[in-house]
């Protein structure tokens, strides 16, 4: 007979499904250098604002979260 | 019977915990290590621990998601929590700047919500441990 799957598994199989949703959650980003005729608050996920605004190899801050300063993507 | 459900759902609340937090470190892996960095008391080490929290995490899941290896991952989790836990009571108590170093929608929680949420996962994986206790105890007289 199959074993069933333990709620143990499922919570890691949900804990990986909503990782991946929240990283690619939009968020108003304030990029410090944008593109020529774009607005300098963008509404993007992390990821498309580090792809779009943030190239090069500099290691400086390129981005910040509105509403929490904190959070700052940089240059990779 | 019930101990058992009761310890499923302990080890399945930290395994959430556990992979969703390693995974959005992982995924927003350069905010993570320079919010790490910026931390008062780990700068100096952060290029370590920025690797080893986040695959320290996932091994601890790997752990609680095995039966034989869940007690070992209790008591993991436990360790790690108090870690988390002190570390946040320090920097509460000592830091002037405060830097968050939490992935996904832990980032928004103010640093004494997540003090509360860690005493209570500390607390969670406490409990875990003495149930899966009483529990191998019981499987070994039988």
């Amino acid at each position: 007979m199959k074993k069933p799957i333990s709620i143990v598994t499922i919570a890691a199989l949900f804990a990986v499904g909503t990782a991946f949703t929240a990283s690619r959650q939009v968020q108003n980003w304030n990029v410090d250098h944008p593109q020529k005729g774009t607005p300098g608050i963008v509404w993007l996920s992390y990821d498309q604002v580090k792809g779009a605004y943030c190239p090069g190899l500099n290691n400086v801050e390129c981005a910040y979260l509105i509403g929490s300063p904190g959070t700052y993507i940089k240059k990779p | 019977m019930k101990k058992k459900v009761i310890s499923e759902v302990i080890a399945a609340l930290l395994v959430f915990l556990f992979i969703y937090a390693a995974l959005s470190k992982l995924l927003e892996f350069d905010k993570f290590k320079y919010q790490l960095s910026q931390s008062p008391f780990i700068a100096n080490s952060s290029r370590f621990i920025v690797w080893v929290i986040p695959f320290g995490e996932i091994l601890i899941s790997v752990l609680l998601i095995g039966r034989r290896t869940r007690f070992t991952g209790l008591y993991l989790s436990f360790f790690l929590m108090l870690l988390f836990t002190g570390y946040l009571f320090i920097m509460l108590k000592y830091s002037s700047y405060l830097p968050c170093s939490c992935g996904g929608v832990l980032s928004n929680m103010s640093w004494k919500q997540h003090f509360v949420f860690n005493l209570v996962f500390t607390g969670l994986s406490l409990s875990g441990i003495l149930i899966q206790d009483r529990i191998q105890n019981k499987n070994r007289i039988i």
